[in-house]
């Protein structure tokens, strides 16, 4: 088997630890809805590390790396397509993931910005996110909890999502002004 | 489709809620609108960043980035009858092995005899519990048993092929695999995740089987445990003692029959027999009119009706669309001798009539169909003889089938043979005794898919030792539990 030199193996796994965040949303952006994202990030990360004497230096690794995960999300679909589960016809899903490979994305900054927007969410709505995300229960659990309906919680998701939503997108707006 | 409706439906899409109804509008407005498009990525862009919010939890667990390197130091490859480990070491940071422990390994294992395993990751080093494995450490068991122990005393044993993966002390990613947990009262909230589901036990004993392409199925033996189907509508359900839970594709949860003989409690002690075949790729086809005829092309997808995938290991695929079947073109069954299948199939989703699948002994390897087969037709057992053979046969069990099941048909003489089921010798149940009117001679094993995906596994010959007499000695016995 092939080595590299141990500061050039650093090198890569820097890139690959960089690259975390973005990969998975561009993971997620082909698989929208499936469960298995973080699955088809770690078989990905396991691929490029295997491969990675084939990857040369100073060439561009996002797209060496977003093209391993692509085919990770291909071998993902057909499994998905046999199980009848809903899914984004591939040339559709390859434009709008096509994009989130690019140097422009900021993902560190996403979430700094996410934070600073859940910040400004009142108690109740930040509880609604954290069960969401959080916790493994369900809807209608957190409704009984809470004395609401699930349609009036699943509501307030939408709702709570898309202000989300936009306050990231206008936090991320400010320092592009300021850079 | 106004901006409301859009976004509401962007956010249903990226949460597996999205109404199949409205995909094809969906798609058609991503399609032409620009602006549709990047209020998707926006919507990812959030999506991915609450989910990585979750630091320390799930999601970070399965890849501790710091680890990488670690992680995939170490390549093992070992069979456990050796003392000598074959070890690649790769790469730096070797040191990392040699740090003491102070506290017991949040998970060690034990093996039975003859068993294949490749370790990736931290771990591997002996210890007064066993191998241990660390957090983000994946295990593949290309065949054999192995016996978890975890810290917090939940103890599981894991039949191959399987693969697996602690992502936490108390959480295991089970990718492939058989496995039967026992967990005790202190180690309550043990998960254990699987491709589809998410399993937590409640205070418990349970049976959990996953296998790529086909549906997960819980078996609770005591206790109860909380499921969440990890797709779809994304059901939870609570799964109590003597139930069966299959995880269906659209993410509700379907009740099966409780199977306690698919799982194994124990680690055997004795290794496979010696002289058992592992059929992988020198399958003949059946050139009969009833099917087929195909030049075998190892892994490789053949136009027209059916074709082979051998390429996971002795796993054998058959997708027939219309009827295909292999036979050993070597392999025969002597007297004393035992075919074992594992029948790995599960009808997703058939639409024709009587789908099935069958173990089939033939005289010839490239002649017309077979002698005798066993075929499972929608879950039904039959027995049908054929090429002017003539014979007689008698059921003991032939409860319905539930796939995943393990499949013996036995030699006991030039005529006389018994099919059984059962996921080991100890727990094989006699489903049939049959006893053919003249000899057939010698007689070569297949397997056969009917208008549907069959998966093999584990196919094999095996000499029958003293262990396997169990089978005819007890005949009455299990003969009168559903005769």
């Amino acid at each position: 088997m092939k080595h590299r030199a141990p500061q050039e193996e650093a090198v890569f796994v820097g890139e690959i630890t960089r690259f975390q965040t973005q990969l998975r949303a561009y993971i997620i952006s082909l698989m929208p809805g499936a469960s298995g994202a973080e699955d088809v990030l770690q078989e990905t990360n396991i691929v490029l590390w295997e491969k990675r004497v084939k990857f040369e230096q100073g060439t561009n690794f996002r797209a060496w790396a977003c093209a391993i995960a692509r085919l990770e999300v291909k071998a993902h679909r057909r499994r998905m397509y046999r199980l009848g589960m809903t899914i984004l016809d591939d040339d559709l899903a390859d434009q709008l993931a096509e994009p989130m490979q690019s140097d422009e994305e900021r993902p560190e900054e996403h979430l700094q910005a996410l934070e600073l927007c859940l910040s400004k969410l009142s108690e109740p709505e930040r509880e609604l996110i954290e069960h969401r995300y959080y916790t493994n229960a369900t809807l209608e659990e957190f409704a009984t909890r809470s004395g609401r309906s699930s349609e009036t919680l699943r509501n307030r998701l939408y709702r709570i999502r898309a202000a989300l939503r936009k306050c990231v997108k206008g936090k991320l707006a400010i320092n592009e002004t300021r850079l | 489709m106004n901006r409301r409706e859009l976004e509401i439906r962007l956010q249903d899409l990226l949460e597996g809620e999205l109404e199949v109804s409205v995909l094809d509008e969906l798609q058609q407005e991503l399609r032409e609108n620009p602006e549709a498009r990047e209020l998707y990525r926006e919507y990812v862009r959030l999506q991915n960043a609450l989910q990585i919010r979750r630091a320390g939890l799930d999601l970070v667990g399965v890849v501790p980035m710091d680890q990488v390197v670690e992680r995939r130091q170490r390549r093992m490859l070992r069979n456990s009858g050796f003392a000598a480990a074959a070890v690649l070491l790769v790469g730096l940071l070797v040191m990392a092995f040699f740090l003491v422990r102070e506290q017991p390994p949040a998970l060690a294992f034990t093996t039975s005899p003859g068993t294949e395993f490749v370790l990736s990751g931290m771990g591997g080093e002996d210890s007064p519990h066993g191998m241990v494995i660390e957090e983000g450490t994946r295990l593949e068991i290309k065949r054999g048993i192995v016996e978890l122990k975890f810290a917090s005393g939940v103890r599981g044993i894991i039949k191959g092929p399987a693969d697996l993966t602690l992502h936490r002390e108390d959480l295991l990613y089970l990718a492939r695999g058989t496995g039967w947990f026992e967990v005790p009262e202190e180690a309550i909230g043990f998960k254990v995740k699987t491709p589809d589901l998410v399993l937590t036990d409640l205070g418990t004993e349970f049976g959990i089987l996953t296998q790529p392409e086909f549906l997960d199925e819980v078996h609770v033996f005591k206790g109860k445990v909380d499921l969440l189907n990890r797709y779809g509508l994304k059901k939870q359900q609570l799964a109590v003692e003597d139930e069966a839970w299959v995880a269906g594709p659209a993410g509700r949860w379907k009740k099966i029959t409780l199977r306690p003989d698919h799982f194994l409690k124990q680690l055997p002690k004795t290794a496979p027999k010696t002289g058992t075949y592992v059929f992988q790729d020198d399958f003949e086809t059946d050139t009969s009119s009833d099917y087929t005829s195909i030049d075998y092309a190892r892994g490789t997808a053949i136009p027209g009706e059916f074709s082979i995938d051998s390429e996971n290991s002795n796993v054998l695929e058959i997708r027939a669309s219309y009827g295909a079947q292999v036979v050993h073109k070597e392999a025969t069954l002597e007297v004393g001798q035992c075919f074992k299948t594992d029948w790995m199939t599960q009808v997703v989703a058939h639409n024709s009539v009587k789908p099935s699948t069958s173990q089939v002994l033939n005289n010839d390897p490239k002649g017309v169909g077979y002698n005798v087969r066993l075929r499972v037709d929608n879950g039904v057992f039959e027995i049908d003889f054929r090429r002017g053979s003539e014979g007689s046969y008698k059921w003991f069990n032939n409860s319905p089938f539930t796939a995943p099941d393990t499949f013996w048909v036995e030699r006991y003489s030039a005529t006389e043979f018994a099919w059984f089921r059962g996921a080991s010798v100890n727990e094989r149940t006699k489903i049939a005794e049959i006893t053919f009117e003249s000899d057939p001679g010698k007689l070569f094993v297949g397997l056969q898919a009917y208008k549907m995906t069959s998966r093999f596994d584990n196919l094999a010959i095996t000499e029958q030792g003293e262990s396997s007499k169990v089978g005819r000695g007890d005949d009455s016995a299990q003969g009168e539990r559903d005769d």
